[in-house]
């Protein structure tokens, strides 16, 4: 039965593959349209693309299992149960699988990136595919990953860099909710263009807990663009930024109980420490990849003006992202 | 002065001090930066990668200047006199800090030393 049903699916035309938007400085094309991809251009002429394929699971697993590969990172999960695994295959290719979220192979070159997803289908396969395979396809294409969330006030970007539960999406959200252009919520992608970093935007997806959703400003929620999905939280499209925009200013978040109000110290220098462990898929030990990795590096402690923002845990997003606003008109204009 | 010694933010504990003989080869030598890494200076440091184990490195400027002055391929010696000039000290006390840094880069495999005859 189930490969009578492989036999027709791969006997069933299959949409044309066209040009569906950008994310990540790339251009996505994919035989479904879909309203996360954003409408931004690139910088300087000439399309990074990356081709999405739907593919039929009964032969990509076939091909999955029949091909040799190498652990890079295993993350989460019971011993010998991964919430995530990701490796190299032998012939260079990525692949990333999660367990209900489907499995990806990302070509070598980031052109190209063949999924098999679960059935039925549900935004849980394309939450893993906005986290890992579409930013890897961007590393592989040479843009440089940071673990980061980003706004575009006026014509500059804002990027926010914390480890995770620091709260750099809601800060993102309710900048965005306050006026702000929406640019990431979790991977900033970044490159130097004539000595100047500029970030691309990633894709329209934004996930946000309910509570924080309704705690934005009167009409706040609705900059969010509309809510595409649900799991734990809800799933925003907004609207991002047509082209790469400068990245002036980055600042590294902490929660910290040491401090009672909230505190905005300017980094005098920026240590490489500090910078590459803000580094996304720090996983890539490609020696292209990690030689590009440190030459940006060098050129984005120059370049971007660092700020170390130390928060108070009670303090709520709401009130960070005024104060963020208040000091970005104060000291950084 | 220096500026404060040449470190590594993440040192092995010291290799022991050699001897007389020892000493004056190591200071003979000259070093070679291998295929498999190479450095970048930032404002405050410099970092040096090693591509076969993928590790960072990082080295104070006092350290970072050092290594820029050995790939000149003077050997540690020469060196020394050079940094004794430009920091005001004793060449004695640079040929110690630059021996050691030498040491300690070599057993992470971030350089090659060349002793005389091995070249």
């Amino acid at each position: 039965m189930a490969r009578a049903e492989a036999l027709v699916r791969a006997a069933l035309p299959t949409p044309p593959v066209a040009p569906r938007g950008f994310a990540f400085g790339l251009e996505l094309r994919a035989a479904e349209d879909r309203e996360w991809a954003g409408a931004a251009t690139r910088a300087n002429g000439g399309t990074r693309s990356v081709t999405m394929l739907v593919e039929d699971p009964g032969a990509f697993r076939a091909r999955w299992r029949g091909t040799g590969s190498r652990a890079l990172a295993v993350r989460g999960g019971r011993p010998g149960r991964p919430m995530l695994r990701i490796e190299q295959e032998d012939s260079g290719d990525y692949r990333v699988w999660a367990p209900g979220h489907g499995r990806h192979v990302i070509a070598n070159d980031g052109t190209l990136i063949r999924s098999s997803v679960p059935r039925p289908p549900d935004d849980r396969w394309f939450r893993l595919f906005l986290a890992q395979p579409l930013p890897l396809a961007a590393a592989l294409h040479g843009l440089e990953l940071f673990h980061a969330s980003a706004v575009q006030v006026g014509e500059a970007v804002l990027g926010f860099v914390a480890s995770s539960g620091t709260g750099k999406t809601s800060l993102a959200a309710q900048l965005v909710g306050r006026g702000a252009t929406f640019v990431t919520d979790d991977v900033l992608a970044l490159e130097v263009v004539d000595d100047v970093v500029v970030a691309h935007s990633g894709p329209r997806w934004l996930c946000l807990d309910e509570e924080e959703a309704h705690a934005m400003p009167p009409g706040g929620q609705g900059r969010l663009g509309p809510v595409i999905g649900k799991s734990d939280k809800l799933h925003f499209a907004p609207s991002t930024s047509a082209a790469p925009a400068p990245v002036t200013t980055v600042f590294f978040l902490y929660r910290d109980h040491d401090v009672a109000s909230l505190e905005f110290r300017e980094i005098d220098v920026l240590e490489p420490r500090r910078l590459f462990s803000s580094v996304f898929l720090s996983y890539l030990d490609e020696p292209r990849i990690l030689v590009r990795t440190l030459d940006f590096c060098a050129r984005f402690a120059r370049l971007v003006r660092p700020i170390e923002v130390r928060v108070p845990p009670a303090l709520g997003s709401g009130t960070l992202a005024d104060e963020v606003l208040g000091f970005t008109a104060r000291e950084l204009a | 002065m220096m500026d404060g010694q040449a470190t590594m933010t993440e040192g092995n504990p010291p290799s022991a001090a050699p001897d007389g003989a020892e000493a004056d080869a190591l200071l003979r030598a000259t070093v070679r930066v291998p295929k498999h890494v190479v450095y970048r200076d930032f404002m405050n440091e410099t970092v040096v990668l090693n591509l076969e184990s993928g590790k960072y490195h990082g080295l104070n400027p006092t350290a970072g200047r050092m290594l820029q002055v050995l790939e000149k391929g003077v050997s540690l010696r020469e060196a020394a006199a050079l940094l004794a000039t430009e920091y005001g000290v004793a060449n004695e006390e640079l040929e110690q800090d630059i021996s050691a840094l030498c040491r300690d880069l070599e057993s992470r495999g971030l350089v090659e030393l060349v002793l005389d005859g091995t070249g």
